[in-house]
């Protein structure tokens, strides 16, 4: 952070910028205020493809179909009922939101290209339905009549709105909608939205349904895109079905890239790019779809985050610093302690079996990658879990977090039958995992990626997260003293603002496996998590599973250091091709001929 | 009782219709099949194609001179697109690099047509058949401009099959696809492969845009994006990847496009294929022939 | 990037975001070209650039050409024309925002509306609202001029050039009805296809009572529309009536050949086009369509003769003229248009001898018979269209030697 950007982004001069805006049309022309009211309209379609496209990582080449439904929406309702617009767009945005939903169903299950193929026939099919049903959007003919502040038809609780009028309106629902957004992207859900556009897989390993995340964000994104449409056909008093082509969704998605995905400053960037260049230097006009195209060719090569990564803008994920502005009245506690006192004890309590294994069997086509393998492991307990490449060491932790469906057998957790459950619901019965390779989210710091990990135990409501309201707020404190903490047991403190995807790889792991920590799992899978550390970082990680075995937390664990597992685990178990050749305790594993010849003699790391 | 003439006119110029389809979902396997890319800028390929050759036509060359000129041009424009714009975002973790920046040039073409040649159409000659050549198949008059891009579609689908079944060169493509820097290990160019297979899905586009401009007549510069559209509903319904789904699934669509408009509506043709496109994903995405795509960890 | 580096592209960027902002606030009407009271300025928002230029950079070229036919005469009472052109690529938005600029520049006396029914539906209301004299040079739709039907009254501010799609109707229906009992329709899912369709179906039934066959519809650069044809041909109509462009006419045409339909083709002005001809090839002899006749006659009027010979001075025999040597009849529609539009205006302002909207509007609905390339223009209170019936000729193509000709058709 420079001094610049600082004083830019100072409570003072946002407050003074917005003033500046509330004045601004008293002296300005006609034109110059409808061209700001686009760069408004525009702003809310660049957020609402940012919301679904640029946070949570799903591609729309349609969304001038959400855009199309909200403004015929409102013109209809205002037309034939003469609803007041106030009333028209909040049902737009509810209507819109309901489509999107709908448009989610189909679209949650393909990713991809497939879904940029989807989104681009839903653009079609919703044009294609624009221009047929003439009795309610009057066909290929068009909208006219709309009440509009440009021609003075409009009225404000009775009062005939001027352009001015309607500006202060399009500006009031742009920054509502933008503090809304801020407060909803740096809340648990919005860093479930980055976290399922990094790798869906990682996200579930946490407890975050993909499913239902990408449904929020169809559903938050097309809301959005709802009003940008009403507040459109207010404007333009006429509007058909040409304006919501495929060259307008492209346009949207311009304006997202241009002005930089993932972060809220840069589609305010990209809207005022598209809305103030084509009008103000109209000798470009004849270049202008070359310009656009060749800005789509070279955006994700040399501008890959837009605008806001020239001005290295970056929004921030979470809400440490408006916690640390508000709310005092909870003094950070440093007693070290991660989890709460219910639940470790709790942890303490049995010693009967939590896990069960039995009589596993998985097959990948016709290859037998486990066979048989049964194991159950108390509270507290550390399973090592060793054997050559290829031995099924993964595969057996894949199958125990539901990555891959079991092919035979059953694995119970807590008394309950967890097989062939999907991976997020396991990981919110408390198994959490890591990966082989860190799956951390590179775009997210370590502090954001730290908070993910407490996804799971995050309660507040869609609403009151977006609202800020105080015990949501209070919430997120309370995740990020236990990330403090964490950070500390872990050295991570100089870090925390660092983003992971800059971290060595050594630091990276670290993460991964603090991240799952503080998901409070209540049995961990540790695949490989020594895999390329250094002799420092070795100790450390030592310390911290130490630390979770106290907690009471039972842990089973991959890995290939020799030395760094026998120094660790009560049991361990050998796997050969699929089959368990051994399970017993360290010692006992020392002196069997089996193991010796299977594993110890040939590949012996230590 | 059914018009059984009328039905039979009705799948007769579907399946026409359709082989057209089918000739630019070709266009897409090749590249899917090295790089699961799928080249949003085919269209505007197949349009630029056109019109090449009526450039190189209108400066006076010869029919022959004029092909080869364009299938040289466009092979650069493919080499050019996939350097620029799969290349280098390819290996990133989502799609939406390559998707932005290949539809990119495509937008890029369509601007250039229309800053050199304008916005109005412009006429494109008939080629080996004249529209009105047609040859009577029960009764009903089939045109041959249109069978001539059907053989073309079979042969090019069986072509692939051979290929990429008995040849070196198919098991190196099913190699790089599976993973390029093993391939590369193994000794096999990766690189070069994924080159080859842009400048052969250019190509493709080369004859499409050879074979279908003389049915229409006309060639626009906004010509290839419709048709691209519903080519990619023809790959996807007959599965990304397949020759055999690309030129089914093209066949199929044009049918049932063509079905549509005869018994329902006219008005919901357009429609349809996009509910279909919806459907398919939706259901199967991997669609009739294609393969289930197999999640890596 | 280093902090140094990225300070300076930084504020290089808020630099030029607020110079954006700051021209956007400046620019607001203060750009004074030459002494107002010795010009008169006009504007126009039109599709200059894009897929949709055609009519567009056809009727900037016809606007300019009249421009400096009456300013190389002295101007309007002695006052250089002036005009602002803005590019609209024929998207609604643009067209609205520019009209919006236009609006705020005080010197305009006059606009000059955009080359579509979209953007002209977009850009209509706020000249009515605000007042100011509206010219439509090419929108087919009736509706721009008169919102409630062609039988209530017009816009006051809104003067129709185009050749309306009723008018083009009612020749083509009437044509259709008198000659074949049993017709087929098919029509583009535009505002111009569907509205010319309804009424040539009103038509036919009112005059003829006639129901036609069947009634079919495709979208614009559709690839196929054999569905479209094989159902007229099960249907058993006798002619095919179409109201669309070219370009899909010639995909009609050829379709009809290859689904062995030998009947005659009857078409809106399209069938006239460059684009049909070249496209249907010789599939297009005997294709029947509507147009302003003008350049159909033999010699060509005083009017037409100097039009032609300012055109090909300024830009030669283009793509606008068409591959013969007299223009093509297509051009009454792109270019001539636009020519006689701003040709009228200016008579009605130099009558006016006012640039007041109220008292140019009243100077036009007071011209009577003046004659210009495409028509003898005469409007009135209720009438604001000027393109009439008797204006619009039916032409065939017809096979002369190795030549396809167009000659007007004899019934």
């Amino acid at each position: 952070m420079n001094m610049f950007k600082e004083r830019l982004f100072h409570p003072i001069s946002k407050i003074s910028f917005i003033i500046l805006l509330f004045i601004a049309p008293l002296f300005f022309s006609d034109s110059n205020i409808q061209l700001f009211i686009f760069w408004g309209i525009n702003i809310l379609l660049a957020q609402s493809i940012n919301l679904l496209s640029g946070f949570s990582g799903q591609i729309s080449l349609g969304h001038a179909a959400f855009y199309a439904i909200g403004a015929y929406t409102s013109a209809t309702l205002m037309i034939h009922f003469g609803l007041s617009i106030f009333i028209t767009i909040v049902i737009a945005a509810i209507f819109n939101a309901f489509v999107g939903f709908l448009l989610s169903i189909p679209a949650r299950r393909v990713k991809e290209f497939y879904l940029a193929m989807m989104t681009l026939g839903f653009g079609f099919i919703i044009q294609e339905i624009v221009k047929e049903w003439s009795s309610v959007t009057g066909g290929v003919m068009g909208l006219s009549g709309i009440p509009s502040a440009k021609l003075g038809t409009l009225n404000f609780f009775g009062i005939q709105a001027n352009m001015v009028m309607y500006y202060w309106l399009v500006l009031v629902i742009v920054i509502v909608t933008m503090w809304l957004l801020k407060n909803f992207v740096q809340s648990y859900m919005g860093r479930s939205f980055l976290a399922v556009h990094r790798s869906e897989l990682s996200a579930e390993s946490l407890g975050i349904s993909p499913g239902s995340a990408k449904q929020l964000a169809y559903t938050l994104s097309a809301s959005i895109a709802g009003i940008a449409g009403a507040l459109y056909a207010s404007q333009m008093a006429y509007i058909g079905s040409n304006s919501f082509d495929m060259m307008q969704s492209i346009g949207i998605l311009i304006m997202g890239i241009l002005g930089g995905f993932g972060t809220l400053i840069g589609p305010i960037l990209g809207a005022a790019f598209l809305t103030f260049v084509p009008n103000k230097l109209q000798f470009i006009q004849d270049f202008q779809l070359m310009i656009y195209s060749l800005l789509l060719v070279i955006s994700f090569l040399f501008i890959p985050n837009g605008f806001a990564g020239l001005l290295k803008i970056r929004t921030s994920l979470e809400k440490g610093n408006r916690i640390n502005k508000s709310i005092k009245a909870i003094p950070l506690k440093n007693d070290g302690k991660l989890l709460n006192e219910k639940q470790s004890s709790f942890l303490k309590k049995s010693f009967s079996p939590i896990l069960n294994v039995k009589e596993v069997v998985k097959d990948f086509g016709g290859l037998r990658a486990l066979n048989d393998v049964t194991i159950s492991l108390s509270k507290g307990q550390i399973l090592g879990l060793i054997g050559p490449n290829g031995s099924g060491k993964s595969t057996l932790v894949n199958l125990i977090s539901g990555v891959y469906p079991v092919s035979k057998g059953e694995i119970h957790f807590n008394g309950k039958d967890i097989t062939n459950m999907a991976t997020h619901s396991i990981a919110r019965y408390g198994i959490i995992r890591t990966f082989q390779d860190p799956h951390n989210v590179p775009t997210m710091t370590v502090k954001e990626n730290l908070l993910l990990g407490t996804h799971r135990l995050f309660k507040s409501s869609l609403l009151a997260c977006t609202l800020n309201a105080n015990h949501s707020l209070r919430e997120e404190e309370q995740m990020l003293t236990r990330v403090t903490e964490i950070m500390e047991l872990c050295d991570l403190t100089d870090y925390a603002d660092e983003l992971a995807g800059n971290l060595p790889y050594g630091m990276q792991r670290m993460v991964e496996v603090a991240r799952a920590i503080l998901a409070e799992p209540q049995l961990l899978l540790l695949d490989e998590p020594a895999a390329g550390l250094s002799e420092g970082e070795l100790e450390e990680l030592n310390r911290l599973i130490r630390y979770v075995k106290n907690q009471g937390i039972p842990v089973i664990l991959i890995d290939h250091h020799m030395d760094f597992v026998t120094g660790l685990v009560d049991e361990i178990l050998v796997l050969e091709s699929g089959g368990v050749i051994y399970s017993g305790s360290v010692e006992g594993m020392q002196k069997d001929h089996h193991v010796i010849r299977a594993y110890l003699g040939v590949e012996h790391h230590a | 009782m059914i018009d059984f003439q009328f039905m039979l006119e009705l799948i007769f110029m579907g399946i026409c219709v359709g082989s057209v389809y089918s000739l630019i979902a070709h266009g897409f396997n090749i590249t899917f099949w090295t790089t699961k890319v799928v080249n949003f800028a085919h269209g505007p390929f197949l349009m630029f194609c056109s019109m090449l050759i009526l450039m190189f036509l209108s400066i006076g060359f010869p029919w022959i001179v004029a092909i080869l000129l364009e299938m040289f041009s466009i092979s650069i424009i493919g080499v050019i697109l996939e350097r620029v714009s799969v290349r280098p975002l390819v290996k990133s973790p989502t799609s939406m690099g390559w998707i932005v920046a290949t539809l990119g040039v495509g937008l890029f073409l369509q601007a250039l047509a229309t800053k050199i040649w304008g916005a109005q159409a412009l006429a494109f000659p008939a080629f080996i058949f004249e529209s009105t050549d047609y040859v009577p198949i029960l009764g009903i008059s089939m045109s041959l401009q249109y069978l001539l891009v059907l053989g073309t579609g079979l042969g090019i689908m069986l072509i692939m099959e051979l290929v990429m079944k008995k040849t070196i060169w198919g098991k190196a493509m099913k190699a790089v696809s599976f993973d390029p820097d093993l391939a590369s290990v193994m000794g096999i160019k990766s690189k070069s492969v994924v080159t080859i297979s842009f400048i052969l899905s250019a190509l493709l586009a080369g004859v499409a845009g050879l074979l279908i401009a003389p049915i229409y007549g006309n060639v626009a510069p906004d010509f290839g994006m419709n048709i691209m559209v519903l080519g990619f509903v023809a790959a996807v319904l007959g599965g990304m990847g397949s020759s055999k789904g690309a030129l089914i699934g093209g066949m199929t669509l044009g049918v049932i496009e063509k079905l549509v408009g005869g018994y329902i509506s006219t008005s919901a043709e357009h429609g349809v294929a996009f509910a279909i496109l919806i459907l398919i994903l939706a259901i199967k995405p991997e669609g009739l022939f294609g393969i289930k795509a197999v999640q890596k960890v | 990037m280093n902090k140094r580096y990225s300070k300076i592209v930084c504020g290089g960027l808020l630099l030029s975001v607020f110079m954006v902002i700051g021209t956007a606030c400046s620019s607001s009407g203060n750009q004074v070209d030459g002494d107002p009271s010795e010009t008169i300025k006009i504007g126009m928002t039109s599709a200059l650039t894009g897929p949709y230029s055609e009519y567009g950079e056809g009727n900037k070229r016809g606007v300019e050409l009249a421009i400096q036919k009456w300013n190389d005469d002295g101007g309007i009472n002695g006052k250089t024309i002036e005009v602002e052109i803005l590019d609209d690529q024929l998207v609604p938005d643009t067209a609205a925002i520019n009209l919006q600029q236009l609006l705020d520049d005080e010197e305009i006396v006059a606009i000059i509306g955009p080359a579509g029914s979209g953007p002209a539906m977009a850009t209509v209301p706020i000249t009515e609202a605000n007042g100011m004299i509206h010219i439509n040079p090419v929108a087919q739709t009736p509706e721009i001029t008169y919102p409630n039907g062609t039988d209530h009254g017009p816009r006051k501010n809104v003067f129709s050039f185009a050749l309306q799609n009723d008018v083009e109707s009612e020749v083509l229906g009437s044509f259709a009805g008198e000659k074949w009992n049993k017709i087929g329709l098919i029509h583009e899912s535009t505002a111009y296809g569907k509205t010319g369709m309804d009424l040539v179906e009103g038509v036919l039934e009112d005059k003829f009572s006639i129901e036609a066959v069947a009634r079919e519809e495709y979208n614009q650069k559709a690839p196929d529309m054999t569905a479209q044809l094989a159902k007229l041909k099960k249907a058993g109509a006798e002619v095919i009536v179409c109201v669309g462009l070219g370009a899909d006419l010639a995909n009609i045409r050829k379709g009809m050949s290859r689904l062995d339909m030998n009947i005659p083709l009857v078409a809106t002005n399209g069938a006239l086009s460059l684009p049909y001809k070249e496209g249907a090839g010789d599939l297009v002899v005997g294709t029947i369509g509507t147009m302003i006749g003008v350049f159909g006659d033999d010699p060509l009027s005083p009017e037409a003769e100097e039009f032609a010979e300012a055109y090909s001075e300024a830009y030669g025999k283009d793509r606008y003229w068409g591959d013969r040597d007299n223009p093509q009849l297509f051009m009454s529609l792109s270019v001539s248009n636009g020519y006689d539009a701003a040709n009228v205006l200016f008579e009605a302002i130099k009558n006016a001898d006012s640039t007041e909207s109220s008292k140019i509007i009243e100077a036009m609905e007071n011209i009577q018979n003046l004659n210009g390339v495409n028509a003898s223009y005469s409007f009135s209170e209720t009438k604001h269209h000027a393109i009439d019936i008797e204006h619009i000729g039916l032409f065939e193509y017809v096979k002369e030697g190795d030549e396809i000709i167009l000659v007007p058709y004899e019934k």
